[in-house]
């Protein structure tokens, strides 16, 4: 077991890919632990495919290599597939289920494709995957809504970071205007207990006898 | 906050959570720089954006120069006045400060200078990946290449020592994996120093000959102080033991560094890697080398760091194995992930395992960036192709307009560097005369675009130059530009671009809000319609930047448009809803884009659209008309020929003899004019005439074993004839003249139609294998019940009952009716009197005066305005010397003469004789020859065939010409309608059509649908609606007579190709069309999607620009406005 924690985030330019990358890193800079974030920006800011990496632990380069990922972080389902390389039987994986489509798609007018069959298509190769309808919840927590708080929330609510919660949290509602932050703890709280609650579902369904 | 952040207070020991270029800043803070600037470009940009958020609170002077040979010059000029001073640009901004550079050893340095010059391998934001490495050597300054974010802190400081202690600038060369990895980064002590002042030195400062020849020996001394600067400066280092070793060079040591944890743990393979790239640490190397027998070298892009080691080993005589680029085993190209390098171990070492992928993978749709929605970029492209469509050049540049060249935008033949897109579209148009547009952004505009725009001005070149001024660098991350300044308190105009594109010499300069569809496409219009070069200024601010600048925690509670969406019953898409007008046509990109473009140009809202235009509604066959106009406009004529004859069995003669009831309700004569609807077809007939091959082959029916009998080969006869072969029935075409064409031949003189055009008409129906039989007379040899025992089905067409007769009181002159004047061959009178206001009296006068009338004279009721003949013809036969006196009656004839009156009408405009009293004492008694009465004709009554009696008029359904006799059918003014040659023609469809119905059912018949009845009372009046573009019509030129005398050549010409463009351009479209998806064919905003076939938008997406809205041709987006309660700080 690596003592290394490899995480990747997906999603698509705009929806705060970097920036949370960059929140997670300096959490983890406040924990005292080695942290390498990665990310490529410029072009990819305009509704491409973005991609960041965060790797806590005793490592040099903030790639991740091959198949590596611990965790990974999907704000978009489209883009958490594209990310399947990354992907094993080791890799928890949260999506969000909101798509944001494509502009090839609609140029083709092609429908997205159906979110279930990403969503088996990730199962089929990672080893735990949670769906979660983070846009939802972040309306829940006031308007704009913050989307990436309530999933850092999640991931810290299903225990996948190695960051203690409350640094996480801290680092949370410091993580932009004053004047927001309230709404990001709010939206990472809920996330926590979407987290929380889905880790008491697998396991008992891990105990349930009947499901295995 | 920003005041009291770690990275400008925080002392030695201390460590942040930082960017690589964040620990470039911090690095030269700590060596106590005292002037920065740069040029933004990524990956190079928060370098400098650090200085220009921290520099204020450290009282560091910071600026974004106009460009990177200014900043450089600048960081230079503080140089020699002794500040340390760094200076940040991506790669390719390096060469543009190229003439500086070169010179700048050769002078050598007071303070400190660090250039930093950011590398991005793979290009993931720039056009090449240039390695700037081999700059070192060539131009004798030295270069240090980061191999962390950490080490990049530590490099800076140290080059800042280094330039000063050997007198020559230092490059810092991070490559995007180092400016972009962060990491957290512990400090060194921040040092301040003090700026001593310029001291006057002109022997050091002024590189003339003399000097510079002594310089170039002074470099030498050093470079040599800063090889052993670099030798001791410990930015190189080994790990591990063994007698083969991987060599690295900056970015790619850490990914080899964590392997030595990985794979290569427990082999025997060292590690070596340095983050100097000139002057090399050589006694280092030769040192590690000569305990080698093995080496491979990792680095990116060209075999630098190889070249020289090899040189190294020749030199000092080692037999190292060398291993690298030069001998296959890693790429020349591209950025170095862990893949690369693994994939390399496993082949040079044996160690670890091939690098392999999962293998259920499907194919996924890309997701390419986009310019944003509501990006005024899009909307300045759009309008610019809406107008200059795929005719002209477009040479884009730098910015992040640079995503404009995706489709659909498309605007992008070419792209190169800062500034190309005005120097590529100027010398494009200079080399070729083609129609070229360059665009560039605002701050490309000043970093290199004003020198290009001044060249292109100086030679004249006929282009158009567009200035996109969003108000902010907003590519790189919102970086301010001459043309604003980021204020404490909000950006701040400062710079007018308009000004100095004038002072530059631009005549033509126009400013327009891109968002403004309307606005903008007309004035790309009239750049366009310029022989001159052209400046578009398209201003409007980034609304990501502005979504950025103003406080989004104030309450909010105001009514707003929050986003748009579709209406699914008028959006068309994909032909969804059929408007019946026998098109099956797809969606053409040319065609959808003439009909965005014309809505784009109306101003005005509140008015529906209907399904079918109002020329459609009131033309008798029911033609698209406002389809083949998007086409012409579009230089699609094959398509509108299509559309045309798809629905109009005698195109050619019909172009010319038309009466024209859609330019008589045409929406554009509420802006100026109607569009010349006639006209545009007889231009594509006139095309198609001239191509090699005839472009439309009509799509019949295979034969379906049944005849049908047509007796008259009128224009009913003759439509129906069409019709009926088209649907598969073997038709028998009968008539009692010769020849086939009936009133169109006998009833229209030959300078308006000639036969041969006739001809050609008629001849396209019997290819079709119509079989014609001349001078068969119903009722004489061909019997209604011998043809319906022989056919499946009759249609009789025989016309009307001949002209209305007007009795006259009184002896004088002979009367003639004007159908039985212009059909035979009547000779000469010499003063011919005309009675009527319509076509056939215009016809009937002209006539007359070619057969050599001295004086033509036409009496009209109607005043000349409104008389129902087509007005160019009225003013025509007027050129030609015909007299008009309107408002006048014919009371009697009198000997070699006739008594006319005055008249007026008491209900005003009306055309009903009985309306009409007379003035009193206005009679008038005129001499005449001839009086010729061209008043209209009658219905035929009941016309009798010896053994079937059939009412005509009243007997008929007018729908599908089924009579009370079921196998016989009737059409044309035989059965009355409006007698007009298009009247007839519809009348023979839609008999056509109800023998169809009536032999195979109305299934099979409806697959091609006729012409619908045209609705009483006037069609949907648009009031309100205009245009930006105020344009009168186009006229077809008179043709020239080849005779002195008035002869019977075609008197009309047809429009050029250019006029039946612009033409047809005036045409607003104003009907709905299936064959639209503009939006996302033409617009491209994100915020569009397709979900089950409908066209939606993603309100999460849509930021509410409106501009989709402007162009919609089915007019199908509309706003949404909602409450917005925003929460405030809770």
């Amino acid at each position: 077991m690596s003592t290394t924690c490899n995480l990747l985030l997906v999603g698509v330019g705009g929806q705060g890919v970097l920036s949370t990358a960059r929140l997670l890193g300096r959490a983890a800079t406040e924990a005292d632990l080695e942290v390498r974030v990665g990310q490529i920006y410029g072009l990819s800011q305009r509704g491409g495919s973005v991609e960041a990496t965060v790797r806590i632990g005793p490592v040099s380069t903030a790639f991740i290599s091959g198949a590596e990922a611990d965790v990974v972080l999907g704000l978009e389902p489209l883009e958490t597939e594209r990310a399947l390389p990354r992907m094993s039987a080791r890799t928890t994986v949260l999506i969000n289920r909101t798509p944001i489509v494509p502009t090839s798609l609609t140029l083709d007018r092609a429908d997205y494709p159906d979110v279930e069959s990403i969503v088996e298509h990730i199962d089929s190769i990672a080893g735990i995957v949670h769906v979660i309808d983070g846009d939802a919840l972040a309306r829940l927590a006031g308007d704009p809504p913050r989307l990436t708080m309530v999933m850092l929330g999640a991931l810290d609510g299903l225990g996948a970071l190695p960051i203690p919660s409350d640094i996480l949290e801290t680092a949370v509602e410091r993580h932009g205007s004053e004047l927001d932050s309230g709404r990001r703890g709010r939206a990472f709280r809920r996330g926590r207990e979407f987290g929380e609650s889905a880790l008491v579902d697998i396991s008992n369904r891990q105990s349930d006898p009947i499901d295995h | 906050m920003t005041a009291d952040h770690p990275l400008i207070t925080a002392g030695e020991g201390h460590t942040e959570f930082l960017l690589g270029n964040e620990a470039i800043a911090r690095g030269a803070i700590e060596a106590g720089v005292g002037f920065a600037c740069g040029y933004p470009g990524t990956p190079s940009t928060e370098v400098t954006d650090t200085f220009a958020r921290f520099g204020p609170h450290l009282g560091i002077p910071f600026e974004y120069s106009v460009n990177e040979k200014i900043a450089l010059e600048m960081a230079f000029a503080a140089s020699l006045a002794g500040a340390r001073s760094i200076v940040a640009m991506k790669h390719l901004g390096l060469m543009s400060a190229g003439d500086p550079l070169t010179t700048i050893p050769y002078i050598g340095v007071v303070g400190g200078l660090v250039i930093v010059s950011a590398g991005d391998p793979s290009s993931h934001t720039s056009p090449n990946e240039q390695d700037q490495r081999h700059l070192a050597d060539a131009l004798h300054i030295p270069m240090l290449d980061p191999r962390t974010p950490q080490e990049a802190l530590e490099v800076t400081r140290f080059a800042f020592e280094l330039s000063e202690r050997a007198r020559l600038p230092v490059i810092v060369r991070p490559t995007t994996r180092v400016c972009h990895t962060s990491a957290p980064i512990t400090f060194g002590p921040i040092t301040k120093r003090e700026t001593p002042g310029f001291r006057r030195d002109p022997a050091r400062f002024l590189p003339l000959p003399p000097n510079a020849r002594r310089m170039r020996v002074e470099i030498k001394d050093r470079l040599e102080t800063a090889g052993r600067m670099m030798s001791e400066s410990g930015f190189f280092g080994r790990q591990g033991g063994g007698r083969t070793a991987i060599l690295a060079s900056g970015a790619p040591t850490p990914i080899c560094s964590d392997l030595m944890s990985e794979e290569l743990a427990g082999q025997e393979i060292v590690l070596l890697s340095l983050a100097v790239v000139y002057p090399l640490p050589e006694d280092w190397l030769i040192a590690e080398l000569r305990q080698l027998d093995t080496v491979v070298v990792v680095e990116e892009l060209s075999p630098y760091l190889e070249d020289q080691v090899r040189a190294l080993c020749s030199l000092h005589g080692l037999n190292t194995k060398i291993l690298g680029k030069r001998t296959g085993h890693l790429p020349f190209e591209g950025e170095y992930r862990p893949e690369i390098i693994r994939t390399m171990l496993h082949d040079v070492f044996g160690v670890g395992s091939p690098v392999s992928r999962p293998e259920e993978l499907r194919l996924l749709p890309q997701r390419a960036p986009t310019l944003c929605a509501s990006c005024p970029h899009r909307s300045t492209f759009f309008a610019a192709r809406s107008v200059f469509g795929d005719d002209a050049l477009y040479f884009n540049d730098i910015g992040c307009y640079t995503l404009g060249v995706a489709p659909p935008l498309k605007a992008g033949d070419a792209l190169l560097s800062m500034g190309s897109g005005f120097t590529l579209a100027a010398g494009v148009a200079r080399t070729t005369g083609a129609r070229t547009l360059g665009f560039l952004g605002d701050s490309t505009f000043f970093h290199s675009g004003m020198p290009a725009l001044l060249n292109a001005i100086k030679e004249d070149v006929n282009m158009v130059a567009v200035i996109m001024d969003n108000e902010v660098t907003a590519m790189t991350g919102f970086q301010e530009s001459p043309g604003i300044e980021l204020g404490p308190d909000g950006p701040h105009r400062s710079v007018d671009i308009e000004a100095i594109v004038r002072a530059l010499g631009a005549r033509h300069v126009e400013t327009i809000d891109p968002n403004d569809l309307a606005s903008a496409v007309a004035a790309f219009e009239r750049a366009k319609q310029r022989d001159e070069l052209s400046v578009v200024i398209s201003q409007r601010a980034c609304p990501v930047f502005f979504d950025r600048t103003v406080e989004h925690n104030d309450l909010v509670s105001s009514m707003e448009i929050s986003t748009y969406a579709i209406d699914h019953d008028r959006c068309q898409h994909c032909g969804r809803s059929s408007c019946g007008q026998r098109c099956e046509q797809g969606v053409v990109e040319g065609f959808e884009r003439a009909m965005a473009r014309a809505r784009s140009l109306e101003i005005g809202d509140g008015v529906d659209r209907p399904l079918v235009a109002s020329c459609a509604t009131a033309c008798p066959l029911y033609l698209c008309i406002q389809g083949y106009a998007a086409h012409i406009a579009a230089g699609r004529y094959g398509d509108a020929l299509e559309l045309i004859m798809s629905g109009l069995p005698l195109p050619d003669s019909v172009c010319r003899v038309c009466h024209r009831p859609c330019e008589a309700v045409c929406v554009r004569a509420g802006v100026d004019e109607p569009v010349a609807i006639n006209d545009l077809k007889r231009f594509v007939m006139d095309w198609a005439e001239t191509q090699d091959e005839f472009p439309y082959r009509p799509k019949g029916e295979a034969a379906n074993g049944m005849s049908v009998a047509v007796i008259g080969a009128g224009p009913a006869g003759l439509a129906a004839s069409h019709e009926l072969a088209m649907r598969g029935y073997q038709v028998r075409l009968y008539d009692s003249n010769t020849e086939p064409g009936g009133l169109l031949r006998s009833g229209v003189p030959e300078y308006r139609l000639p036969s041969e055009v006739l001809d050609r008409d008629i001849q396209r129906i019997l290819d079709l294998g119509v079989q014609f039989e001349g001078e068969r007379r119903l009722g004489a040899d061909l019997r209604l019940s011998e043809l319906a025992d022989s056919n499946d089905a009759v249609l009789v067409a025989i016309g009307g009952g001949g002209d209305s007769v007007l009795n006259l009181p009184g002896d004088g002159p002979e009367v003639v009716p004007a159908l039985s004047y212009l059909g035979n061959g009547l000779g000469p009178a010499r003063r011919v009197l005309v009675v009527g206001g319509g076509n056939s009296a215009i016809d009937s006068a002209r006539t007359a005066l070619r057969r050599g009338a001295s004086h033509v004279v036409i009496v009209s009721l109607e005043r000349r305005d409104e008389m129902p003949a087509i007005q160019s013809e009225v003013t025509a036969a007027e050129h030609e010397g015909v007299e008009i006196r309107d408002g006048v009656r014919v009371t009697g004839l009198v000997s070699k003469g006739v008594d006319l009156e005055r008249v007026e009408s008491t209900v005003p405009g009306s055309r009903d004789p009985e309306t009409y009293v007379a003035i009193e004492g206005s009679h008038i008694r005129m001499e005449i020859d001839r009086v010729i009465v061209a008043i209209g004709q009658t219905g035929i009554g009941s016309k009798v065939d010896d053994d079937v009696v059939l009412e005509w008029s009243e007997d008929v359904d007018e729908k599908t010409g089924r009579t009370s006799h079921e196998q016989i059918f009737a059409a044309g003014d035989l059965i009355g309608g409006d007698r007009t040659v298009t009247g007839a023609i519809a009348g023979g469809l839609r008999a056509a059509w109800g023998i169809d119905t009536h032999l195979r059912g109305s299934s099979k018949a409806d697959e091609r649908m006729p012409p619908p009845l045209v609705p009483d009372g006037s069609p949907a009046n648009r009031e309100g609606v205009t245009r930006v573009d105020i344009e009168r019509r186009r006229v077809p030129p008179e043709l020239e007579s080849t005779t002195p005398v008035l002869g019977f050549e075609e008197v009309t010409g047809t429009l050029t190709e250019q006029q039946a463009r612009a033409e047809a351009a005036r045409c607003m479209i104003c009907g709905l069309c299936g064959n639209c998806s503009a939006c996302l064919d033409l617009f491209g905003c994100p915020a569009f999607y397709v979900s089950g076939g409908l066209i939606e938008i993603d309100p999460t997406l849509c930021v509410a620009c409106g501009v989709c809205a402007q162009f919609c041709p089915n007019d199908a987006i509309y706003p949404v406005t909602s409450v917005l309660a925003m929460g405030g700080p809770q």
